[in-house]
């Protein structure tokens, strides 16, 4: 992929970010985090994968950023989840989750070498959407808990509210 | 003790609003986590120990001991909607309470008016934007020119009956199977002709306003914290169910348009 192709697909999706965070009535001051942090996930993702690396690793290093990003952007530990998942759902893995859906279908009807595609897709199908996850909630998990440690005061506030 | 905080009655009053406030939160589509921060932010002025609360997305169940007497309260969820802008400002009203910029008598009142308070967007704005994240999300998955505009109108469509819907107080699961096999109908229609290409992110495109997103961050939210795993669950299966109904939607255009 070209630099200009990895902008164009970073602005859809982050104008596709923006406009699922819009649509649960998010408040008004963070759209804008939403669309960065969008906008900057899948530029690392892709300039990632361009440099060699898996998709997996790529897409773990994107969700690590967003919650970085988002939690300087806010200057807070408690970052709204909803820009999170906005801003990391142009990365996941959607496609594959209904394909398998669709897979499923065809290997209840299908025979010979169709039936032998169609398993093959679904069992490709079902582990991009278990690993895509799966990533994305490591890379989440680092990025808050770097964020704990930005943030220190704001953690022991928590905690004296007897919430941590 | 509060300035507030008299007698038992007083005592009783004040963990009624607080419940009352984290109700608002939950109802509103907030994580567990807000709710319980907006209810001890405002229960932060009353010197009370030996509080347990029960998290569920049915009810909301708080027990606490008032001079040697267990007293136990339970609060009604009602039907979950989603205003994270109104739950911000339920959460900023409890910050206002624990700063003590505001008296607990107060938060009621808050509380009445941040309910009657319009939508943030009007039907139009949710509309139009409903169109633009099935076309962003068509374009980012290289859709050509066509199949933007089929799933924009699919989805400005769906919308629209969604809202009409959601004002007759239909039920989530009944307005996404509606929603759903419309927008999905109208976009298979399309694609039968030859107008836009047969694949399946198109498909989903045009049901993309229609994912129970907020419903599933929260259930994943919740759940990953240990002491709100019920209702974490609870909001995942809600959410889970919803998804299944929208499989089988796309199950039905997929065997339309033979992909």
């Amino acid at each position: 992929m070209n630099i200009q192709d990895i902008l164009t697909i970073g602005m859809w999706s982050a104008f596709f970010a923006t406009c699922m965070c819009i649509l649960n009535s998010t408040p008004f001051k963070y759209i804008i985090p939403t669309f960065i942090c969008g906008f900057t996930g899948v530029l690392t993702r892709d300039f990632l994968q361009n440099a060699g690396l898996s998709v997996n690793w790529a897409t773990l290093v994107a969700a690590f950023i967003i919650v970085l990003l988002a939690g300087l952007m806010i200057r807070s530990q408690k970052v709204p989840p909803i820009v999170l998942i906005c801003a990391v759902l142009p990365q996941w893995a959607s496609v594959s989750m209904f394909s398998m859906l669709n897979d499923l279908r065809k290997v209840t009807t299908l025979s010979g070498d169709d039936l032998s595609k169609a398993a093959t897709d679904l069992a490709a199908n079902t582990a991009m959407v278990i690993i895509i996850s799966f990533v994305i909630a490591i890379g989440f998990a680092l990025g808050l808990a770097v964020l704990k440690l930005i943030y220190r005061e704001e953690s022991k506030e928590e905690k004296a509210l007897g919430l941590e | 003790m509060s300035p507030d905080i008299q007698t038992g009655t007083d005592l009783n009053k004040s963990i009624e609003t607080a419940i009352n406030a984290a109700q608002q939160v939950l109802h509103l589509g907030g994580s567990t986590t807000m709710a319980d921060r907006t209810f001890r932010n405002i229960i932060g002025k009353v010197q009370i120990t030996d509080i347990d609360i029960m998290w569920r997305l049915d009810n909301i169940v708080i027990s606490y001991n008032d001079n040697g007497v267990t007293k136990t309260f339970l609060k009604s969820v009602g039907p979950v909607g989603t205003s994270l802008t109104a739950v911000s400002n339920v959460i900023e009203l409890s910050e206002n309470v624990r700063d003590g910029k505001i008296p607990i008598s107060e938060v009621d009142a808050g509380l009445k008016s941040l309910s009657q308070a319009p939508p943030i967007h009007s039907h139009f704005v949710f509309i139009l934007v409903a169109g633009l994240a099935a076309a962003f999300y068509s374009l980012f998955h290289h859709g050509k020119i066509e199949s933007v505009l089929v799933v924009f109108l699919a989805a400005v469509i769906g919308q629209t009956i969604r809202i009409q819907l959601q004002k007759k107080d239909f039920r989530d699961s009944h307005t996404t199977f509606i929603c759903g096999l419309i927008s999905a109908g109208i976009t298979s229609v399309f694609l039968h002709l030859g107008i836009g290409e047969a694949d399946v992110p198109t498909l989903i495109a045009c049901l993309i306003y229609l994912v129970p997103g907020l419903l599933m961050i929260n259930g994943f939210v919740d759940f990953t914290k240990q002491r709100y795993i019920f209702i974490g669950l609870q909001r995942m299966l809600n959410a889970f169910f919803l998804f299944v109904i929208l499989a089988f939607v796309i199950l039905i255009a997929y065997t339309f348009i033979k992909i």
